[in-house]
């Protein structure tokens, strides 16, 4: 039998291209950064109380302690930028730079209150309790946990002066500090 | 014996009308066509820009300058003329929330280019920037940040922000 | 995978950004202090007289002599809560009883001044004192180196009559004599 050769037209086709969807790429730059946590206290203003004389001059009172009004400090513009923050005050009664042991009814210690507030709810106070003759000068006072970030004039206000024992002041210079901290809240577990 | 060539792709076969028959010799012809479908593609995909600390210390608020000119470099191609593409930023931002005086979102424009092309995007809107025309390349498309601001210029809140930005390479233009 | 990789690693470096910061980078804890002054001025309070503020030695003479009585007494003064904030001194100082009415010189034979010896004590440990008809009066003032509260005894005794104890004096019902005790503070 005879093989016929016959043409065959043989075609290699792919389907048409407009049947596929057209796929997109995309690439991805991540961007990442950090703030850290910060506190800042505004610096006080006045930076320094002169409560004048601390004694009275005349009448029943002289020479014991004086009504001394309320005096009133500053730390405009504090913040802190994380949640759960606390103002803490470490008060230092004011004492007479003559540092030799009182006589028998004077004093060289004077007392007060120190109180800051506009942070939290309520205030931190610290009230000293130095003896006539100086010692344990220093208190401490925490208050409130701020639960967010905040920025705020923190206001510090020194009252309720007076002498141990109501006693008669010894002459001299007298000073004493407030410190105002701010800082992360202690962590509930860890306190006493 | 000759054999048929078995295809695995589709194919069509055609039988060709019978011929006349022709004296002296025959010629036959084999026709191939094919086609490269409209792609694009990252060869380069992912990078990572690290702004580190985006506050200034002496003021607590946006240091733009830990952003601004930030740039990272991807790798791609596209293999048609119709290819395009667009940029989608989207803003830093912190899972803290903002009080009063206080900021905890960083928004940034990033712009793509390859060669002489660019593309661009505000984190300021939502969406895709516009979409320009790169058709036939591949390169480098450089990613670099601008306009960094934040919405009150307040303090920043403390903590790890992130976002990014997205290039997108369309191959083709979509039918209408 | 080995994309995924390196992506890791970046993160992980990211995680730990306090470990490079510099000391003087803000923190997360201030503090701030406020200085407090004040002043205490050195100064005395004289204290509060006991009584009323008179020696009332009453009959000065002897009157069947007419010369100055050796019995002369009176009772102590005492000024009460006395103080001074610093260091101080105190000091005495008086004047010799002399008739108030007769105020010529007397004639021959008599006399219108008693001196005596006033001391002020319980401040130092040597009391102040002040003798009328003495030339000089060392221990008048008498020091003391610390801030000190008490009460401070006021007496005065050794009468004498001016001119020689033999002398009458003149008759007058009002001699009087000043004693000042002095507390003053020292800076």
């Amino acid at each position: 039998m005879n093989w016929k050769p016959g043409l065959a037209l043989i075609a290699i086709a792919a389907f048409p291209a407009a049947a596929m969807a057209q796929t997109t790429e995309t690439g991805t730059v991540a961007v990442e950064g950090s703030v850290r946590p910060v506190c800042i206290l505004g610096d006080p203003n006045p930076a320094l109380v002169d409560l004048g004389q601390l004694s009275a001059s005349s009448g029943i009172r002289a020479g014991r302690i004086a009504v001394i009004p309320t005096q009133t400090v500053t730390l405009p513009g504090s913040y802190c930028n994380f949640a759960g923050s606390v103002v803490t005050v470490t008060a230092t009664a004011l004492t007479s730079d003559d540092t030799s042991s009182p006589q028998a009814g004077f004093s060289r210690a004077v007392n007060y209150t120190a109180s800051a507030s506009n942070w939290a709810s309520g205030a931190s106070s610290a009230t000293t309790a130095a003896l006539r003759d100086g010692s344990s000068p220093t208190a401490n006072g925490t208050g409130a946990t701020q639960p967010l970030p905040k920025v705020a004039d923190i206001t510090l206000t020194l009252s309720a002066f007076t002498a141990p024992g109501d006693l008669i002041l010894v002459a001299g210079n007298y000073s004493g500090t407030v410190v105002v901290t701010l800082g992360p809240a202690a962590i509930p577990s860890e306190e006493y | 014996m000759k054999k048929f060539l078995i295809l695995a792709a589709p194919v069509l076969l055609a039988a060709s009308p019978a011929l006349a028959q022709t004296t002296g010799e025959a010629t036959g012809t084999v026709t191939i066509d094919g086609s490269v479908l409209g792609r694009c593609m990252f060869t380069i995909p992912s990078k990572t820009i690290s702004l580190g600390e985006l506050s200034l210390t002496s003021t607590g608020k946006l240091d733009v300058s830990k952003v601004n000119g930030r740039n990272e470099t991807l790798n791609g191609w596209c293999n048609n003329t119709a290819a395009t593409m667009t940029v989608t930023t989207t803003e830093l931002t912190t899972t803290t929330a903002a009080p009063t005086g206080f900021d905890n979102r960083v928004d940034y424009t990033a712009t793509a280019v390859t060669g002489a092309i660019s593309a661009n995007d505000t984190s300021l809107t939502a969406g895709a920037g516009s979409a320009s025309s790169v058709g036939l390349f591949s390169g480098d498309i450089v990613v670099t940040l601008s306009s960094a601001s934040s919405p009150t210029n307040g303090l920043m809140v403390a903590g790890a922000y992130s976002g990014n930005v997205v290039v997108t390479l369309t191959p083709t233009v979509a039918p209408n | 995978m080995r994309r995924n990789a390196a992506f890791l690693t970046a993160a992980l470096a990211l995680a730990l950004p306090s470990l490079a910061q510099a000391q003087t980078v803000a923190g997360d804890t201030d503090s701030k202090t406020v200085g407090i002054v004040g002043t205490v001025p050195a100064m005395c309070f004289g204290g509060t007289l006991s009584g009323d503020g008179t020696f009332d030695l009453g009959v000065l003479v002897d009157l069947t002599t007419g010369q100055l009585r050796t019995d002369l007494a009176a009772p102590d003064k005492v000024l009460l809560g006395s103080y001074c904030t610093s260091r101080s001194s105190i000091t005495v100082s008086a004047t010799p009883l002399e008739a108030q009415n007769y105020v010529s010189t007397p004639p021959s034979g008599f006399s219108r001044t008693v001196h005596y010896l006033a001391t002020a004590s319980g401040w130092t440990t040597t009391p102040a004192s002040y003798d009328t008809g003495a030339a000089t009066n060392n221990a008048a003032t008498q020091t003391r180196n610390t801030a000190f509260t008490g009460d401070i005894t006021v007496a005065i005794s050794n009468f004498s009559t001016s001119g020689g104890s033999t002398l009458r004096l003149v008759g007058d019902d009002a001699y009087r004599g000043v004693v000042t005790v002095t507390l003053a503070a020292v800076n």
